[in-house]
């Protein structure tokens, strides 16, 4: 019989410790027109704010919950906390941080990166932020970065309020409404005009609460000629109930300006993942994004560019890997508008134990986009007849000035590829478990170093043999 | 299976006051804004006229001379027809459609290929102000072999929208016997407002089951083209290759071009790709004609011909050949 190799779920003994949870508030469960007004109290909100977000709620309550996509039955926002404030406010040093939420976040190695190699570091702690800090010489270049609820009352709320959710409307979808009405958490970065920040900011986002949601809402601004490379990070350990993180991402990448978002999710497999993430870019600006999706029970993720100036561009490098009880539909969209315009999208899935994969895509260009390029290539991978993987991509083309070209590839390990390596003296196991490695270089390689150790290290991919 | 059972028939009647029926539904939904997942069908049931079926068999062992239907001059506005094709195990038949009418016809096919027999379809069609609906369900045995090849062009009227030709296909393949083979050659032109939509799904169930799929076509003036092409390795499929490529030339200042090549797999050891280019002549090609003293304008046109012409290369038969060109003459004007 077939010699068959098995591959290890991701080792998440790290991210599955739990906290004792000691909060200061707790949210009563479930979406109803009071609990948004006490949430509005709770966090001291402008009127503007508290009128969003009880029209967020209608628009949730109108909106139907999409049926092209993985189910989330299993999601029942009566029973979620759309709000919980951990026991401590926001510090700038992580001395001040209380001792068990420290603790977290240093067996997540977030205060050793951010001395070995961060410009600034925001962490959220369930709803609330819990530390955040910018290197003296990125503030000194003018760098703002900061949390959204200082950035919605302080000198930059005029700012906010511009900005805040006219990228990604209520209106967008169910979960982007929803995301409107219970928002909390979440970074504002503004980069002035021609500021290069050398070095990344990261924000990581924690979820510690058992039945709770997380709705970080993160807003970044690169003025003209910018640069900025921000960093995510999420995790959360696993319960026997449903988790719900439904954040929001909007950027807005100026004249000439860029923009590089590093994503690596690790959410605990009873997750549902409904983040909206989204981009606009200006004349000659760029946008880059780079995407590992490992965790969540369901995952519902593509990150939109609007390629609104002339000369623009967008690229996506993402994989996905969904194992047991995992179901990722993962991907990226494009809208192109502006001249000449430029999109690359280039994704690897890899599905196994009966986890189920899917990259959607869809690449729309406008009739004023002329000369417009873009380029799609997905190849997926699977490990075992048990899962699934699906690729559906779309594309939308309203001008013949347009050059675009898309490519897709499904298939399991070569076994000339294995035998090739075996004749170079490897064991099988060995050959399997390079070429699964190297099928994910494409975001490692994307990534500072100290996170693409990281992303190797989720997905430690034990491969042992066997016999029948 | 009956014409009925194919369409869902929608309660309400439109603007029109006619039947809307919900038709070339993928069989994996995407998001609904890019307006794909399906289409809309504007038809008249009530006054709609059978034109009867054929059923075409061929008996095990024989191998049969081509077998053509030609509709030219369908009287009724709406109109429906069925073929069921019976191939017997070593069977060998090749039955051509040409449908060159001005009124608007639906064509339905029920079409089973037993084992190692053949059969192969040709299905020309070409619109001018009227609506062509074309629904192909076919199941092959063990190491059957399909092939479908599909002309659809449109005359065009770029004046008036309200004179669009419209052309639905939907094709259904099922490789239900292991080995079993399907090979779908796709060429097509729509001008004018003419309104192509083609949804095809081949689903891989039996082991070493092969497909392979080629959709070329050109669109000029404010055409507008849906392609949806699903390649389905269903679990037990192993050793299954599937493969689909589009190449669509736009020519037009306003067309609109969707193309969703789907592939689902729930079967490790398969191998499915698919490839789609789309934009207008390229540099290199272009020179290539100019460097022969031929203008941009004459280039698309010999281009677009190109996009149908090639079928005739798969076609083994005069008569249908000369159809072909005909019909290139008749919508392009031109040799």
């Amino acid at each position: 019989m077939e010699e068959k190799t098995y591959v290890d779920d991701i080792d998440r003994s790290i991210y599955d410790i739990k906290d004792v949870e000691d909060d200061d508030f707790r949210m009563q469960e479930g979406l109803t027109e009071e609990i948004i007004k006490k949430l509005s109290d709770e966090k001291d909100d402008p009127e503007w704010m508290r009128e969003f977000r009880l029209e967020s709620l209608k628009i949730y309550n109108e909106l139907k919950v999409p049926d092209w996509g993985p189910s989330i039955e299993g999601l029942d926002m009566d029973h979620i906390a759309t709000y919980v404030r951990p026991k401590s406010n926001m510090e700038n040093t992580w001395e001040n941080v209380p001792q068990d939420i420290k603790e977290t976040f240093e067996r997540l190695g977030i205060p050793q990166a951010e001395r070995k190699s961060l410009a600034g570091v925001g962490a959220q702690y369930d709803s609330e932020l819990v530390y955040h800090n910018v290197k003296d010489e990125v503030a000194e270049q003018g760098v703002i970065y900061t949390d959204m609820e200082s950035a919605m009352k302080g000198e930059y709320a005029d700012m906010v309020k511009e900005y805040f959710m006219k990228l990604v409307t209520p209106r967008d979808h169910k979960f982007a409404a929803l995301h409107g009405a219970v928002w909390s958490g979440g970074s504002f970065v503004y980069v002035p005009k021609n500021t290069d920040v050398s070095i990344p900011l990261q924000s990581y986002f924690r979820l510690n609460a058992k039945g709770a949601g997380q709705f970080e809402h993160t807003l970044i601004i690169v003025d003209e000629g910018a640069n900025l490379h921000f960093i995510e990070g999420c995790s959360a350990p696993k319960y026997n109930v449903a988790n719900l993180h439904a954040g929001c991402v909007e950027l807005y990448v100026k004249k000439n300006a860029k923009l590089r978002y590093s994503t690596i999710e690790n959410w605990s497999k009873n997750m549902y993942n409904l983040n909206t993430k989204r981009a606009v870019v200006e004349e000659g600006g760029a946008v880059e994004w780079v995407s590992g999706s490992f965790g969540s029970h369901v995952g519902y993720l593509y990150p939109m560019s609007v390629l609104k100036g002339d000369n623009s561009r967008m690229e996506f490098t993402g994989v996905t890997f969904a194992g047991n009880g995992q179901n990722l539909d993962t991907g990226a969209k494009v809208v192109h508008i502006g001249k000449n315009t430029s999109s690359y999208m280039n994704t690897r899935s890899i599905s196994k134990s009966g986890g189920i994969s899917t990259f959607r895509s869809s690449v729309v260009v406008q009739k004023s986009a002329t000369g417009a390029k873009s380029a799609v290539s997905c190849e997926s991978l699977m490990l075992d007849s048990d899962s699934r993987s699906d690729t559906i991509p779309a594309m939308d083309i309203r001008t013949k000035d347009a050059n675009i070209g898309h490519e897709a590839k499904i298939g399991s390990i070569s076994d000339d590829a294995v035998f090739y390596l075996m004749s170079r003296g490897m064991s099988e196991e060995d050959a399997r478990a390079l070429i699964v490695s190297g099928f994910a270089d494409n975001v490692s390689k994307e990534l500072p170093l100290e996170y693409a150790v990281e992303m190797n290290n989720l997905i430690r991919l034990e491969m042992k043999g066997s016999i029948g | 299976m009956t014409n009925t059972d194919r369409n869902i028939i929608k309660g309400e009647k439109n603007a029109d006051a006619k039947d809307v029926l919900n038709i070339n539904a993928m069989p994996a939904k995407t998001w609904y804004w890019l307006g794909v997942n399906s289409s809309d069908l504007s038809w008249n049931n009530s006054d709609e006229t059978s034109l009867g079926e054929n059923i075409i068999t061929a008996e095990a062992g024989r191998k049969y001379p081509d077998v053509i239907f030609s509709f030219k001059d369908v009287a009724t506005l709406y109109n429906n027809k069925k073929f069921t094709i019976n191939a017997a195990d070593d069977s060998e038949v090749c039955v051509i459609v040409n449908l060159n009418t001005i009124n608007n016809i639906k064509v339905y096919y029920d079409i089973k290929v037993g084992k190692n027999a053949k059969v192969k379809l040709i299905e020309l069609c070409k619109v001018d102000e009227n609506t062509f609906y074309s629904d192909i369900n076919t199941s092959c045995e063990e190491a059957a072999k399909f092939e479908l090849i599909h002309m659809f062009a449109g005359k065009g009227n770029e004046a008036d929208k309200s004179k669009m030709g419209e052309i639905y296909s939907n094709v259904k393949v099922d490789l239900v016997g292991d080995k079993s083979d399907f090979t779908y050659n796709m060429g097509y032109l729509a001008q004018g407002y003419d309104n192509f939509d083609y949804n095809i799904a081949v689903n891989h169930i039996g082991k070493k089951t092969n497909c392979d799929i080629k959709a070329n076509g050109a669109l000029k003036e404010n055409a507008h083209k849906v392609f949806r092409g699903t390649i389905d390795f269903k679990t037990g499929s192993s050793d299954s290759v599937g493969a689909e490529t589009e190449t669509v030339l736009m020519l037009g200042e306003e067309v609109v071009n969707k193309t969703v090549p789907v592939i689902l797999c729930s079967e490790e050891n398969v191998s499915g790709t698919h490839g789609a280019s789309i934009g207008e002549l390229d540099e290199e090609t272009l020179f290539y004609f100019e460097s022969r003293g031929i203008d941009k304008e004459k280039a698309e046109n010999i281009m677009a011909r190109a996009s149908i012409e090639r079928l005739t290369g798969l076609i083994d038969n005069e008569k249908v050949n000369d159809i072909i060109e005909k019909t290139l003459q008749d919508v392009l004007g031109e040799e």
